[in-house]
């Protein structure tokens, strides 16, 4: 079982913080929102600062990147300013 | 021209007199930090110590400060750095900046030292120096209710008063913090400044600039950073950003990542703890958190605050970091110096060498010992005097993780090697602000340049350090900035191709920077795209200001700070970063993970127009005006 966290502005789409999923990669789980939640979504979530187990998805094999049991994708604003 | 004014306050006999800032200095300097600079460097000899009778302490504002410009309520503390011994800007938000230019003045100087606790009243023009013993002893809230609501107060609590080396001076809830801007007016016996008045600020074209000011607040607010991120998440929105490209600070920077970084990030406080936003005035960004604990309704943690009360010390509390937050901002004093001491503090008791009681992954008895590092109580004098100080007494220069004497902020240089470059010739030491943040271009932003890659490095830290001291110097925030990064990057977002390839390119565009530092003074154009801060200024003073004349005032400044510390004895040898950074890589399978300072250090030099020493060249000085 894989964990899908949302945060905004995601969030505010999908209506939910977070889920479960069985899906297999990255890829597989931008599909999933798009067939899932819409258009909207969709464009969130592949606008969003992807992140599996809190680590960039740049820093893996990007959208390939697969996911295995226990992961957590997470979908982050892009922030700035400190 | 309407020059600005400034009070000169001698401490040693209680008397002020109008300072007038002649139009030349006006029109080179401005206001803010870069005249500060050149106050500072005029007004004191060489050599004077930070906390003796002889320092002097600048508190100013900018043409813009007060106008309802978006973000323009910043004021400017400039002094003699208590920790590192060159020059000291220290940057705070909030009322006193405004009211202190409605009661008549642009900038106080203060010279001399008070015998006994004072205050100085700025109101409608008079200014009055008054006994506070009473007042004395007090923590900074405290002393804030013994004024009038509606006066700007800018005031020290028991840190400034027992000369912690990295004090805060607070105003409202916004803080001077960094450099010991706190320990300076302790040192002068003065627990607080207080300005009220009504008089308008000067507008050159009042007109064009109230549409200029329309048209900007609306940019603003449709840019997905300052209309959407910054008001959602706050600056604590980086946490996760720095986690997820390793460039988080943790346990000492001896990491760069947090399993745990969920528990202290802007989105838990978001989700768990936000009461509501807050602003200073006229900011259309709201970046201000305002989270509750114990009951009581206070200001939440900025992101510097989060990464160093947090994965830097190994702690998970956000409870705990809310409570630090209020009682370093009670107390008067910088998170990320007092944070980042107790970091060094507790590898010291890692490594066997001291123990002071505190311990990586334990926030819960710092409560009190930050009260004691505040009134230097017993051992914990010891930590109120910095990471460079402890390590000179106890040893462990190599993660004393400082440059020049001041703490660095929560971004992990070996994951962003800019930054790192830029921690090193920041003027007033190991600042992400002062240093050229290319840490937002690097490892936390929408953009991402190579971050390992020592390419194009300089010429881009030359540049933005360059940008943002123009835009402190004019008055205004420097979240103002961060729209410059187009929305539609941010549409697309940081995995597509094209924001990939864009980082890419800028990796290898170092010779296109040099050569946009180069054509300044051509770059007779102001864009609300890129630096609508010019535009503003324009309007604000009727001087030329343009996209190439701002950067190059910034320039102006820049070299002045470094002036003024190359009188005061840094050398090359400060442009340093401690050997943690420098020589152990942070993956140890990666040896790109450590900061080439030996590699861009050269380069930026020449960049600059200084000597192989760093040492700014005559030439350059003439051409930018700061030396005849």
């Amino acid at each position: 079982m894989k964990t899908i966290r949302y945060y905004a502005p995601i969030r505010g789409i999908v209506k939910k913080e977070s889920e479960e999923t069985e899906l297999g990669s990255v890829k597989d789980v931008l599909d999933y929102i798009k067939q899932a939640y819409g258009k909207d979504a969709f464009a969130a979530a592949k606008s969003a600062l992807i992140v599996v187990n809190d680590v960039s998805i740049g820093l893996y094999q990007g959208k390939k990147t697969p996911l295995a049991d226990g992961d957590t994708i997470g979908f982050l604003p892009v922030s700035g300013g400190g | 021209m309407k020059t600005p004014t400034y009070a000169l306050i001698d401490l040693n006999t209680r008397a002020s007199s109008r300072y007038e800032i002649p139009e030349s200095l006006y029109r080179r300097y401005i206001g803010g930090k870069t005249l500060g600079a050149r106050l500072l460097y005029d007004l004191t000899p060489a050599g004077v110590d930070p906390l003796g009778q002889d320092a002097v302490v600048i508190v100013n504002t900018s043409p813009a400060t007060g106008t309802g410009a978006p973000c323009s309520s910043r004021f400017n503390m400039t002094f003699k750095n208590v920790l590192t011994g060159g020059i000291a800007s220290s940057n705070c938000g909030g009322q006193f900046g405004v009211l202190m230019k409605r009661a008549g003045y642009d900038g106080i100087i203060l010279k001399g030292q008070s015998e006994t606790p004072c205050v100085i009243s700025i109101v409608d023009g008079r200014i009055e120096i008054t006994d506070a013993d009473e007042l004395w002893g007090k923590d900074t809230e405290e002393t804030q209710h013994a004024f009038p609501k509606i006066y700007g107060k800018l005031v020290i609590g028991p840190a400034g008063e027992h000369l912690v080396r990295y004090a805060a001076a607070v105003s409202g809830e916004r803080v001077a913090g960094r450099c010991g801007a706190g320990a300076v007016l302790g040192a002068k016996k003065i627990k607080a400044i207080v300005a009220y008045g009504t008089k308008r600020p000067e507008i050159h074209d009042r007109e064009k600039f109230a549409k200029y000011v329309d048209k900007w607040v609306r940019f603003l607010r449709g840019h997905p950073m300052t209309g959407e991120s910054l008001p959602t998440y706050g600056s604590a929105g980086l946490v996760s950003k720095a986690n997820a490209t390793n460039a988080l600070p943790t346990h000492n920077f001896k990491y760069g990542h947090f399993k745990d970084a969920h528990a202290v990030s802007g989105e838990t406080l978001a989700d768990k703890y936000l009461l509501r936003n807050s602003s200073c005035i006229s900011c259309p960004i709201r970046c201000e958190r305002r989270v509750e604990v114990d009951g009581k309704d206070v200001k939440g943690p900025e992101y510097e605050t989060c990464g160093f009360f947090g994965p830097n010390i190994d702690a998970v509390s956000m409870e705990n970091m809310i409570r630090l937050n209020y009682l370093c901002d009670s107390y008067g004093m910088d998170t990320i110096s007092l944070a980042s001491t107790l970091a060094f503090a507790m590898e010291l008791k890692e490594n066997g060498v001291a123990d002071f009681g505190v311990s990586f992954g334990n926030s819960d008895n710092l409560a009190d010992i930050v009260g004691k590092i505040a009134r230097r109580e017993g051992v914990y004098s010891d930590l109120a005097n910095g990471s460079k100080w402890m390590s000179e007494r106890y040893g462990g220069k190599e993660y004393a993780m400082h440059s020049k004497g001041l703490e660095m902020a929560s971004y992990e240089p070996r994951r962003s090697v800019g930054m790192g470059l830029g921690y090193a010739t920041s003027n007033r030491g190991g600042c992400h602000l002062n240093g050229g943040y290319l840490a937002l271009l690097e490892s936390v932003g929408v953009l991402s340049m190579d971050a390992l890659s020592t390419s194009a490095k300089p010429a881009f830290t030359a540049f933005f350090q360059n940008a943002l001291e123009a835009i402190s110097a004019a008055g205004f925030c420097l979240f103002s900035a961060q729209s410059f990064v187009p929305a539609v990057l941010f549409k697309i977002g940081p995995h597509h191709p094209v924001t990939r390839a864009i980082g890419k390119i800028a990796t290898h565009l170092g010779f296109g920077v040099r050569a946009l530092l180069w054509m300044m003074p051509v770059l007779r154009f102001n864009s609300v795209f890129l630096f609508p801060h010019a535009e503003a200024l324009r309007l604000v003073t009727g001087l030329p200001f343009y996209t190439g004349s701002f950067v190059r005032l910034g320039e102006r400044g820049y070299n002045m700070e470094r002036f003024y510390n190359y009188r005061e004895g840094l050398t090359k040898a400060d442009d340093s970063l401690p050997d943690r950074l420098t020589q152990t890589p942070q993956d140890p399978n990666n040896p790109k993970t450590v900061v080439r300072l030996d590699k861009m250090l050269p380069v930026y030099y020449r960049i600059r127009g200084w000597d192989k020493d760093g040492t700014p060249e005559k030439r350059t000085l003439r051409k930018l005006g700061v030396q005849a």
